[in-house]
């Protein structure tokens, strides 16, 4: 598979980025890592005539630590890089276990953090072959007005796959955005639509330049974990993320974010109110793991069932959760 | 598409550094790597097998590390160091790896072998003691119809197991 005709650009600053960027008004895209977005164009399903790479632009991989121990991730940090960037720090291991699960080595070593969360939509009906597409009707995603997952759906349904997006929502991360005049901040969750044809709601003139996380607190335990038929390689068919900050004995707060089940993570809501201030026993841990399977409204356009991946929301919960209580005891 | 875009258009002589040697290529700015190493420069012991991510065939090395050439721009790498399975042999000599996998008969029909060699040259370049567990991890990403894995993994680990003993 070849990929279609482009014309490839790599500006040396932010700046010149940006600008052409804006020169080419909505007909060239942003490449990070490029892991997944040559990987869409070689299908055709998108077909961009510019290409702007931002891998000549300096400092935007870097991983540091700041003055007031803020962590800031450059945009094209490497998933290989924060794997092992985070090793260490025990209050953020479950970005560690999320970089280190995705895809393969060959992969991680190529694709970043920006792109990792500005990964599109994924459905079996819509990443497919050009043959398919061809002589299968295009559905909403494609431009038409089908469902192939669930008829008569007015909506397209494609899913969120990315792994690194649920776990920096749960720890409460920000979004650093460059536009000439200003950098501004975000949380990472509100980047997300919700619609799965355009599941971004920045726009094509602003430029990622990093995440931002809070400095490591002692009493922090976050972790991270993926349902997929393979062990490897597989995108995520439901995933986990828990943040759990504690007072001594009791939950002082939690929170819980999934991936996989819809067209944007998902954060089980009022988890805190069962969970807060409490021992977390065993009983509200089945409790919450509840909550996580009615928040997640998977539907059939993955590899396993909907029943499947739900069943295994509420078990990867409960099991992460025991865990938690173990481990950060 | 604007005229701009059409064929012929986007191209450029770039520099890439394959193997210890600089080569000067015309490459159309939406070239893979791949199709350069194989297509340009006739290196074509870097397979093409599913080109879109998942099988490892297409590895090279770039800098030392592992990746596929097949998502890579050639555009990307003007400033890196690429090493392919031609470029680990010294002097007509293979490297221990290279003849660990021949030995145990990790290489059947051979189309997964130079990107399963290459990944591990980078493995136990960077942990020379990996773990059965580490190996796996680390070959997750190579697919092989042949051998069923035990046997690349065998001849991983009596190089593995080699170092150990030198180390010791």
């Amino acid at each position: 598979m070849r990929l279609p005709y482009f014309q490839y650009h790599s500006p040396r600053s932010l700046k010149a980025a940006f600008m052409l960027l804006k020169k080419i008004d909505g007909k060239g895209l942003i490449m990070a890592g490029g892991t997944e977005l040559l990987n869409r164009m070689k299908f055709r399903l998108i077909e961009p005539e510019h290409i702007i790479s931002l891998s000549i632009i300096k400092n935007l991989g870097n991983i540091s630590i700041r003055e007031n121990q803020e962590i800031e991730i450059g945009t094209m940090a490497k998933l290989t890089d924060i794997a092992h960037f985070f090793e260490e720090i025990k209050p953020y291991k479950a970005l560690h276990e999320a970089a280190y699960q995705v895809a393969s080595m060959q992969i991680r070593n190529m694709a970043t953090i920006g792109g990792n969360i500005f990964q599109d939509t994924r459905c079996m009906f819509y990443n497919r072959s050009r043959d398919w597409q061809r002589v299968v009707p295009p559905c909403h995603k494609r431009g038409g007005n089908i469902c192939h997952a669930i008829k008569n759906s007015k909506r397209c349904l494609a899913v969120y796959q990315g792994d690194m997006a649920p776990i920096l929502i749960a720890l409460k991360a920000k979004a650093v955005f460059y536009t000439p005049d200003v950098f501004y901040e975000m949380p990472v969750e509100e980047v997300f639509s919700g619609n799965s044809r355009e599941p971004f709601i920045t726009g094509d003139k602003k430029i990622l330049t990093s995440i931002n996380l809070a400095p490591p607190e002692r009493n922090l335990f976050s972790t991270y974990r993926k349902y997929r038929i393979r062990d490897g390689v597989d995108f995520p068919l439901a995933g986990i993320a828990v943040a759990l900050h504690k007072d001594g004995d009791t939950v002082a707060n939690l929170r819980l974010c999934l991936t996989g089940v819809a067209p944007q993570p998902v954060i089980v809501r009022d988890v805190e109110n069962i969970a807060n201030g409490t021992k977390l026993t065993e009983k509200i841990i089945k409790e919450i793991a509840e909550m996580a399977y009615n928040a997640a409204h998977p539907v059939a356009n993955l590899e396993d069932t909907p029943d499947n991946r739900r069943f295994m929301v509420r078990q990867i919960a409960y099991d992460l959760l025991m865990e938690a209580i173990h481990v950060s005891r | 598409m604007s005229a701009d875009n059409k064929r012929g258009k986007n191209r450029e002589i770039i520099k890439l550094n394959v193997n210890g040697t600089d080569y000067h290529v015309l490459v159309e700015h939406r070239e893979t790597l791949l199709e350069v190493l194989r297509e340009k420069l006739q290196l074509t012991g870097t397979k093409d097998a599913c080109n879109q991510g998942e099988c490892g065939a297409c590895t090279v090395l770039l800098d030392g590390r592992p990746v596929l050439a097949c998502l890579v721009l050639a555009m990307e790498v003007r400033k890196k160091k690429i090493t392919t399975i031609e470029g680990l042999a010294k002097d007509g000599g293979l490297t221990p790896i290279q003849e660990s996998f021949i030995k145990y008969g990790a290489i059947q029909c051979g189309f997964c072998s130079p990107g399963m060699i290459l990944t591990t040259t980078a493995l136990l370049a960077e942990n020379p003691k990996p773990t059965r567990r580490q190996i796996k991890k680390a070959i997750e990403g190579n697919i092989c119809g042949c051998t069923g894995y035990n046997k690349i993994i065998e001849a991983i680990e009596a190089v593995r197991d080699k170092n150990m003993d030198e180390g010791s």
